[in-house]
C-alpha cells in the first residue's frame, strides 16, 4: 500500500515500556491525528517513525519499503520529515540558514533557491527577518520556522510533534490553518497533538494513544462526538 | 629604545599568539561540535611536526610546501580515530570515557613517535628561515613571519568553510542540535568524523609551524593540549575568531611576562589570566559560538 503504516511497534526505555504494540496507518494525502496525554508515547512513536529509535518488535513501512532500523538521515531522504517536539531550530544560525539546512539533501542550487523562494511566499514573516538569528524569534515564530525548515526537505509525509505546545492561542490557530494548507498542497500529515479539539477538526482520521497502546480510533468528526473522548480529553460533562 | 623593545615584544606576542590560535582551533571545534575534550589534541600537533620532518628528510620537501600533505594525512588519521575509538564515547554521551579514550590515543601515538623518530630533540628549521628582516626597529625572521602568515591564512580558510560552505553549515547545525540536524538529512556520524579530521588536520598544520620556530620532542604534546585548553577558555568555544582572540591573548601574556618579569614566570600569568577569566567570563571573551553564551 502507499503511505505510512506502523505495524505492532514495541519500544522500551531500559526496562520501562513506552510502546506496547502500536499500529496505525497514514494513507497518502490528508491529515491523520495521533492524540494522547503526556507520557502516552506520542513522541516515542514519532522518534520510531523518524528512525531515532529502533523498535524492539514490529516495523515501520513507507510506500512498501521497511524503514525501521534505518538511521535518521536516511529515513528523511525517503520522504518522511519530522518536525520535532520543542522545535529544535538552530538558534545560533540565521533564519535563512535554518531553511537552507532543511534542504540539505538537495544538491541542485537553483532548486534550493526555488524552495527558499516558495518558503518565503508561504511564510512572509520569515522573509522579513531572514538574516536574524533563529534564537531571537518567539516560540510561535520558531514553530513556523521549524515547519518551514521541514517543508524545505520536500517531504511526502510530514510528522508534526506537538506543534501547538507552549504557543499563544492566536498563533495556534494560525498553525492549524497552515497545516491544512500544507495538506492541500499534497503532503500527507501525521499530526501528533495534545490539543484534541483543534486536531479532530482538521483530521480525517484520528488515533488515541494511552500508556503505549492505541485505545481508540475513528473519523475526526465521530471522535469529536464520542462520549469517551468528550469526557477524557475535551472536558465536556454531560 | 624602550619603545622598540615594547614593539618587538608585541610583534613576538602576536606571532606566538597566531600559532597558539591555530594549534587550538581544532580543539575548540571538537569540543563545540562533539562535546569531547580531546586530550589527544597535542599529539596531533606533534604528529604534524614529525610528519613534516619525515617528508623533509625522505624527499627534501620544504616544510611549508608539506602543509597540504600533512593536513591530508592528519585529516584521515583524525577521522579514523573518531570512527573507530571516540564514537563510542560520543554515543554514550560520557565525558569520562571520552577523556580516557583520547588520553589513551595520545599515549599510543606518542610511543609510536618515539619508536619511529626516537626521543631526541628535533627541528624543522632550514637556513632561509633564519634570514631576518627589519621593519622600523623590529626584527622578524623568516620562520616567524611565514608562521604567522600560514596561521592567519589557515584560520581564515576555516572560517570561510564554517560560515560559507554547505558542509560548514552542517557542522554548525550539528553542534547546535544534533537530532534536528539528522532530521534535515545530515549524516551526523559523518559530520563528527569530518570535524575530527578537520581539527586534527589544522593541529598538524600548526605542528609544522611550531617545528619551524622551536625544537620539539615527543613529550611536548601535553604542553600543546594545555595551551589549546587555555586558549579556548580565554577566547570562547567553537569559533575560529574565539580561538584567534584567545591565542593572541595567550601569546601576548606569555611574551610580555617573560620580557618584563622574567622568563620563568609566564605560567604564573597565563594561569592567573585563566582563573580570572573563569571567574569573570566563564564562557570566554566571545562565549560559545554554538550554544549562545549565558
Amino acid at each position: 500500500m502507499t503511505g505510512l503504516s506502523i505495524e505492532n511497534i514495541h519500544y522500551a526505555y531500559g526496562g520501562a515500556r513506552a510502546l506496547d504494540g502500536v499500529s496505525l496507518n497514514v494513507p497518502e494525502g490528508g491529515i491523520i491525528a495521533l492524540l494522547g496525554s503526556n507520557g502516552a508515547g506520542k513522541t516515542t512513536t514519532a522518534k520510531v517513525i523518524a528512525g531515532a529509535f529502533a523498535p524492539s518488535r514490529g516495523r515501520v513501512v513507507f510506500n512498501g519499503e521497511t524503514l525501521s532500523g534505518m538511521p535518521v538521515h536516511r529515513v528523511m531522504r525517503r520522504g518522511i520529515v519530522l518536525v520535532p517536539e520543542g522545535r529544535q531550530v538552530f538558534a545560533q544560525m540565521t533564519i535563512q540558514e535554518n531553511l537552507l539546512m532543511g534542504a540539505f539533501k538537495e544538491s541542485n542550487r537553483s532548486r534550493v533557491a526555488e524552495l527558499l523562494e516558495k518558503s518565503f511566499e508561504t511564510f512572509p514573516r520569515l522573509k522579513e527577518r531572514r538574516s536574524q538569528l533563529a534564537g531571537s524569534l518567539s516560540g510561535g515564530e520558531q514553530q513556523m520556522l521549524a515547519i518551514a525548515r521541514g517543508l524545505m526537505g520536500e517531504p511526502r509525509l510530514l510528522v508534526l510533534d506537538e506543534p501547538s505546545l507552549g504557543i499563544m492561542p492566536k498563533l495556534v490557530e494560525e498553525i492549524f490553518v497552515l497545516i491544512e494548507r500544507v495538506a492541500e498542497s499534497g503532503v500527507s500529515i501525521l499530526l501528533i497533538e495534545q490539543n484534541v479539539r483543534a486536531s479532530l477538526r482538521v483530521a480525517s482520521h484520528a488515533y488515541v494513544l494511552e500508556k503505549g497502546r492505541i485505545i481508540l480510533d475513528g473519523e475526526g468528526d465521530a471522535l469529536l462526538n464520542d462520549a469517551f473522548v468528550q469526557n477524557a480529553y475535551l472536558g465536556v460533562d454531560d | 629604545m624602550t619603545g622598540t623593545l615594547f614593539l618587538q615584544t608585541l610583534v613576538d606576542g602576536l606571532i606566538l599568539g597566531g600559532i597558539f590560535s591555530l594549534s587550538a582551533v581544532g580543539f575548540s571545534l571538537i569540543f563545540g561540535v562533539l562535546g569531547v575534550v580531546n586530550l589527544s589534541h597535542g599529539i596531533f600537533v606533534l604528529l604534524g611536526a614529525y610528519l613534516g620532518l619525515a617528508l623533509k628528510e625522505a624527499w627534501g620537501i620544504d616544510p611549508l610546501m608539506a602543509i597540504p600533505l600533512v593536513f591530508g594525512a592528519l585529516f584521515v588519521l583524525g577521522g579514523l580515530v573518531q570512527i573507530t575509538l571516540v564514537s563510542g564515547a560520543v554515543r554514550r554521551g560520557s565525558l569520562m570515557s571520552s577523556l580516557l579514550i583520547t588520553f589513551g590515543v595520545s599515549l599510543m601515538l606518542r610511543d609510536l613517535i618515539i619508536l619511529v623518530f626516537g626521543p631526541d630533540v628535533q627541528s624543522l628549521s632550514s637556513s632561509w628561515l633564519f634570514d631576518t628582516f627589519r621593519i622600523g626597529g623590529v626584527i622578524v625572521d623568516g620562520a616567524r613571519a611565514s608562521g604567522l602568515i600560514a596561521s592567519l591564512l589557515s584560520l581564515g580558510l576555516l572560517s570561510y568553510v564554517l560560515y560559507r560552505s554547505k558542509v560548514g553549515r552542517a557542522m554548525r547545525a550539528t553542534a547546535q542540535q544534533d537530532f534536528a540536524a539528522g532530521l534535515c538529512g545530515i549524516d551526523v556520524k559523518k559530520i563528527y568524523a569530518m570535524t575530527f579530521g578537520v581539527s586534527a588536520g589544522f593541529a598538524g598544520v600548526s605542528g609544522i609551524i611550531v617545528g619551524l620556530i622551536n625544537p620539539f620532542t615527543p613529550f611536548d604534546d601535553t604542553h600543546w593540549t594545555l595551551n589549546a585548553f587555555v586558549t579556548v577558555v580565554l577566547g570562547g568555544v567553537g569559533s575560529p575568531v574565539g580561538a584567534l582572540l584567545g591565542g593572541l591573548m595567550l601569546g601576548g601574556i606569555s611574551t610580555f611576562s617573560s620580557q618584563y618579569v622574567g622568563s620563568l614566570y609566564p605560567n604564573v600569568f597565563i594561569f592567573g589570566a585563566l582563573l580570572l577569566m573563569l571567574i569573570v567570563r566563564p564562557n570566554g571573551l566571545l562565549g560559545n559560538a554554538y550554544k549562545g553564551s549565558v
